[in-house]
């Protein structure tokens, strides 16, 4: 090759990364529109933390290419590559930085034919407030019954990277197919921590530092082992809720699976002794998803009254003809940290008596709110297309449906970040099947703000990626062991927890009620 | 021609060590032989690979259109990075990955067979030159083309419960990507070699899986030749292959969080596992191929290593080894290929519900020359059932209905073959969904998964739903303008009103909602369902009606028939209907049936002679499977037949 090929090919070269590192420019001449424009994922007039990922997004308008101008204070930047709007993690930043607690406008340009339609600009206001760093979640596809590839995840939402933290498949044999599910960790730390597996080599993986250890919490006087989880936040104790949970199929509704408990009761693990004791076992009662107040000295759980009266066919067939009437409020239980005692039961949200079924009770890490998914009837209201966000307020009293976050259709799996200022949750709204996060800013006056989806590099990821996420959780650090180490103490021999007959609760005390 | 290689022949004593197969002879075993036996011999190459290429192309693209056409669509491959993604999430991902990609071009089964033909001469070639045979002994090198045909052509049923995306091109890509490591090799040197075995082993792995270790044997035994510039130890190659086997997979396993360790050493290799049990047969292929090829390997080096080289040659008889292993390969391909006929007939009339050609599936229905499968007879049914003909033919056609045929462990369930489209032709959606994200999760989401998928989103009025599988669709290859055809359908009534699809399927989805589950029997369950079922809608009424006769239930059947009566009022009955109904008459007497206005030349007069028939069989005492057979040709095409003759059908 000549010295003149070799010329022209560095300067081709060059060319090249050029155009594909500069910025487009935002067009002097458009035609102004009166609207702003459609984007996906919605990212108008949101409320986003200082140190979230950028919020890239596709615009859906007619038109061959997009760009979008971000101003912020002291300065301004365009990008664009066809219809997808990516901004580059470092200036991302930069932006934010530039702009905490004030507003980011963008101005959408779209080019049609030979000219440019300039959108109305919209504002992305940046909150004071940091978001978590991390959060982790189930990625399933949004299956019946079958399942195959199963992962808790962790994802950095300062920035795009995601890592299982667990996969099933690292273990997983056509005989032995393992399930893993409910994550839980204390107190927003990753030390100590919990998962699930059924099935092949099951138990439940519990860390405490750098041990492993794979228990079986399930006795002869216990409806199964341990499901939904809620560390103590201090303790090294987690209460659990038991259950037996069944699944049918709707013919004909767009809620499509009914997920239905036949008997649920709550127990008390206490790590350090490897024992369980009850918690909440009435007969009658659906007791159900427990989580400790941020103080610990309170256990909140829900709890449905269902009286089984065909005695002629199975309970579960009575349960999935009436499964409507299956409806539960939230209750609370003192704790006192020295003795592990309950105290009384104590009614804080009586859903059915508004013809309700409220779930998922979660206090804000101040103890002020009670934020919690309420729908028709039921426990598992994510497959619940009138199931919303809901938040009581403690002090007050007054609970409400969470303005701004809802949609038509299921929002459920709530959390809230270590301050308190952010709510991360499921939704079904994208398109009714598959659940997707969404991040809300609640403000110091117990508002929330227009929820916005988890960022992603690619924003059209969501429109053809066939997983559902479930149970996001905040965390302020990752997990620090990896899937292969899980694997090792999965494969270990379950280690049997005691169980100890004794109730720590007074069940025979009046039921209080906080609020009707 | 490299320095390396140059010193190789030259220090060759055997002149034909080196490039004699590509059809450079030496001098030397030319003027030893006769002019035309040579050139004869020289041929032999391109013979065997000419005639391999056409014989396996004909059995591809001609034998098994239907299969590969099949294949697919219950395949996917999607130009998105998170699909890249996924399949890097394993070893040997990428050859998953470019495997999904060539699987597409079997849209055109013609394409898709000549790129793998192509793809098999490759490794062909690479054979003969890696393994440095003679031309007389290149038909060894055809072993593993004919293997990788074999695995191709004997899944049958394994299509659907496969849980190795893109294999129908993996397996020969991975071969394909050896094969030319172990042909690198040949031209290094001893130090090279030594470093490329280590490089190869450890860098192939995440793109190649277990054929990455497979080749780094290869190459080891292949070092063992003896006339190699040796710059140390014969063994230093072995000595490093083997560190590197072991420790490979080992270190990798860190960086992988979806293979478990005891898998880690057969990482992508072919394994066939279905309702928790593992056939071997469709994996054998591969287990042959890998001890062909270290045989091979084995061999050649050993004959290299011999001093006489020439009395390997009569030792081992060319022409006898050639003649008995073409005869083998034969008999493997025979042997091994899945020419089953329902297979392939239900496949065509899949494909020809898909395309709305009903004639077309009533056809393959009445030429199936022996008991059609029950997804046959559902297709049948379909297709009646589209044409509002079930009433009027369903009987025409044999109802017996066998179970798949199948040579291994493998369980057919029509959940997870046929289910999809058999619940979206009966309304019901909901289950169809269902199924298809239950198989979706389990052997990987598929193109007729997701067009079902669509389709049912459409009709249910779920359209964001609809544009997400419409966008997974619109990252295929082939099925693009598919994707973009439906996406006009997206919040557009007018124009689903006006899909005669969707007009045949809305009638069927008038019902309430309930809580309900197939339990794995879909037949049974669309049966049972619409036997139960009452509806005031004319075409669901037809369908109740028919299901009914199906279910040969006769309490069930008055209500319904008299429903359907009152709803088609002015119309004439269909004929199956009447003979239900003057059979039921007259077996229990609980209807009157005196007034009704039976077709007396094809239900009175035939139930007559059907009769007759019957009670001069059971007089001779035939036994009932005598009796259908010997009844078949007269009143096959009657509900009578079928009622009284058809049992014991099993549905799976």
């Amino acid at each position: 090759m000549s010295m003149k090929h070799y010329l022209i090919c560095i300067f081709a070269l060059a060319t090249l990364t050029f155009i594909g590192c500069s910025s487009p420019k935002a067009p002097e001449q458009f035609a102004k529109q009166n609207s702003q424009p459609k984007i996906y994922p919605d990212y108008i007039d949101v409320t986003i933390p200082s140190n979230i990922a950028p919020t890239n997004f596709m615009v859906l308008e007619k038109g061959e290419e997009a760009v979008a101008k971000f101003s912020y204070p002291g300065g301004e930047a365009t990008y664009g590559k066809g219809m997808k709007i990516q901004v580059p993690e470092k200036k991302w930043k930069e932006m934010l930085q530039a702009a905490k607690g004030k507003d980011i406008k963008v101005e959408v340009f779209v080019k049609e034919g030979n000219g440019w339609k300039g959108f109305q600009a919209f504002s992305i206001f940046v909150a004071e407030e940091e978001i978590d760093p991390y959060i982790s979640y189930r990625l399933i596809y949004p299956s019946y019954i079958a399942y195959e590839v199963l992962s808790i995840n962790q994802r950095n939402i300062t920035n795009f990277e995601e890592k299982d933290i667990y996969n099933n498949m690292i273990i997983s044999s056509e005989e032995n197919g393992q399930c893993i599910n409910c994550h839980s960790y204390q107190n927003y730390h990753t030390t100590n921590m919990q998962f699930h597996m059924r099935q092949g080599h099951g138990g439940t993986m519990i860390v405490e530092g750098d041990k492993l250890t794979k228990v079986d919490l399930k006795s002869d006087s216990t409806i199964s082992s341990g499901v939904y989880p809620s560390w103590h936040p201090t303790q090294k104790l987690i209460a659990y809720s038991t259950n037996s949970t069944g699944q049918s199929f709707h013919t004909m509704s767009k809620a499509k699976i009914e997920v239905q408990d036949s008997k649920s009761d709550i127990i008390l693990y206490d790590v350090e002794k490897n024992e369980v004791t009850n918690i909440s076992n009435i007969p009658d009662e659906f007791e159900v998803y427990p989580y400790w107040a941020p103080s610990g000295d309170m256990l909140y759980y829900c709890s449905a009254h269902f009286e089984f009266t065909d005695t002629t066919g199975t309970k579960d067939a009575e349960l999935i003809r009436r499964y409507k009437e299956v409806k539960y409020n939230i209750y609370r239980k003192t704790f006192d940290q020295k003795t592990h005692q309950f105290g009384p039961t104590e009614m804080v949200y009586q859903a059915d008596s508004l013809n309700a079924s409220a779930t998922l009770p979660r206090i804000s890490p101040d103890g002020r709110y009670l934020l919690f998914a309420q729908g028709e009837f039921g426990c598992f209201h994510i497959w619940h297309p009138d199931a919303d966000l809901h938040i009581l307020d403690l002090k007050t009293g007054e609970a409400r449906k969470l303005e701004n976050v809802n949609s038509n259709q299921a929002e459920s799996y709530h959390s809230w970040s270590s301050n308190g200022r952010w709510i991360i949750f499921s939704s079904r709204r994208d398109d009714g099947n598959y659940t997707r996060l969404y991040i809300a800013y609640f403000d110091k006056e117990g508002k929330a703000h227009k929820a916005f989806a988890l960022p992603q590099k690619d924003p059209g990821f969501y429109t053809y990626f066939l997983k559902s996420y479930n149970i996001p959780e905040f965390m302020v650090e990752p997990v620090k062991h990896t899937p292969q180490e899980f694997a090792s103490a999965a494969k270990k021999d379950v280690v049997h927890a005691k169980f100890n007959g004794q109730v720590v609760s007074n069940e025979a005390d009046t039921v209080k009620h906080l609020v009707n | 021609m490299s320095k390396k290689q140059k010193n190789n022949n030259k220090n060759s004593n055997n002149p034909s060590s080196a490039n004699v197969t590509t059809g450079q002879a030496t001098k030397k075993n030319s003027q030893k032989t006769p002019c035309d036996f040579t050139k004869l011999t020289k041929a032999l190459p391109y013979i065997y690979g000419g005639c391999f290429a056409l014989i396996a192309w004909l059995i591809l693209a001609v034998g098994n259109k239907d299969y590969l056409f099949g294949v697919q669509n219950h395949s996917l491959w999607s130009n998105s990075g998170n699909f890249f993604d996924e399949r890097m999430a394993v070893p040997a991902g990428f050859i998953h990955w470019l495997g999904c990609y060539l699987t597409q071009y079997f849209y055109y089964p013609a394409v898709g067979s000549a790129f793998l033909v192509v793809l098999w001469i490759i490794i062909f070639v690479e054979g003969i030159l890696a393994f440095r045979l003679k031309a007389k002994w290149s038909l060894a090198a055809l072993v593993a083309p004919v293997l990788l045909l074999t695995s191709v052509i004997c899944l049958g049923y394994w299509m659907y419960y496969i849980k190795n995306p893109g294999f129908w091109f993996k397996e020969t890509l991975g071969v394909l990507i050896m094969m030319s490591a172990v042909l690198a090799a040949r031209y290094m040197g001893q130090v090279c070699r030594t470093i490329w075995v280590a490089v190869w082993c450890f860098f192939a792995y995440p793109i190649v899986g277990w054929y990455a270790l497979l080749g780094t044997l290869l190459i080891a035994i292949l070092g063992l030749r003896k006339d190699d510039n040796q710059r140390f130890s014969k063994w230093t190659i072995p000595a490093i292959a083997l560190l590197a086997l072991i420790a490979t997979p080992i270190i990798w396993y860190q960086h992988y969080s979806q293979i478990r360790i005891e898998d880690a050493w057969i990482a992508g290799f072919p394994l066939f596992q279905s309702d928790m049990l593992t056939s071997i047969y469709p994996s054998m292929p591969f287990i042959i191929l890998a001890i062909a090829l270290v045989l091979t390997a084995c061999l050649t080096t050993a004959c290299k290593t011999s001093t006489d080289d020439k009395k390997a040659d009569k030792r081992l008889v060319p022409v006898t080894f050639n003649v008995v292993l073409l005869i083998a390969m034969v008999l493997c391909v025979k042997y091994f290929w899945y020419n089953n006929y329902n297979y392939k007939a239900e496949l065509r009339m899949a494909k020809a519900i898909d395309e709305q050609r009903w004639d077309d599936v009533l056809y393959e229905a009445s030429i199936a020359p022996g008991p059609p499968t029950r997804q046959m007879v559902i297709s049948k049914n379909i297709a009646l059932l589209r044409q509002h003909r079930m009433g009027e033919a369903m009987f025409h056609y044999d109802n017996r209905g066998e179970p798949p045929c199948v040579f291994d462990s493998l369980k057919v369930h029509l959940v997870q073959t046929f289910a999809t489209t058999a619940y979206y032709h009966h309304g019901k959606t909901y289950f169809a969904t269902r199924w298809c994200i239950e198989n979706g999760v389990e052997f990987g989401f598929n193109v007729n998964d997701l067009k079902i998928l669509t389709k049912c989103s459409i009709i249910e009025g779920e359209y964001e739903a609809a544009r997400k599988y419409i966008e997974k669709l619109k990252q295929t290859t082939f099925h693009k303008a598919w994707a973009e055809e439906y996406e006009r359908y997206l919040n557009n009534n007018e124009l689903i009103a006006k899909n005669e699809e969707f007009k045949g399927i809305q009638p069927l989805m008038t019902f309430e909602d309930l809580l309900d589950s197939d339990g794995g029997l879909c037949e049974m369950y669309i049966i049972n369902y619409f036997a139960n079922s009452t509806n005031k809608d004319p075409e669901f009424s037809d369908v109740i009606l028919a299901y009914t006769l199906v279910d040969k239930n006769i309490q069930l059947f008055w209500p319904r028939f008299f429903n359907y009566a009152m709803l088609h009022k002015g119309t004439p009955m269909p004929i199956h209907y009447q003979e239900a109904a003057y059979l039921y008459g007259n077996l229990e007497h609980e209807v009157d049936i005196s007034g009704m206005p039976f077709d007396q030349e094809k239900v009175v007069q035939r139930f007559g002679a059907f009769q007759q028939m019957t009670n001069q069989l059971v007089a001779q005492k035939y036994t009932e499977p005598q009796m259908a057979d010997a009844m078949r040709a007269q009143f096959g095409d009657t509900f009578w037949f079928f009622y009284f003759l058809v049992r014991d059908v099993k549905s799976y």
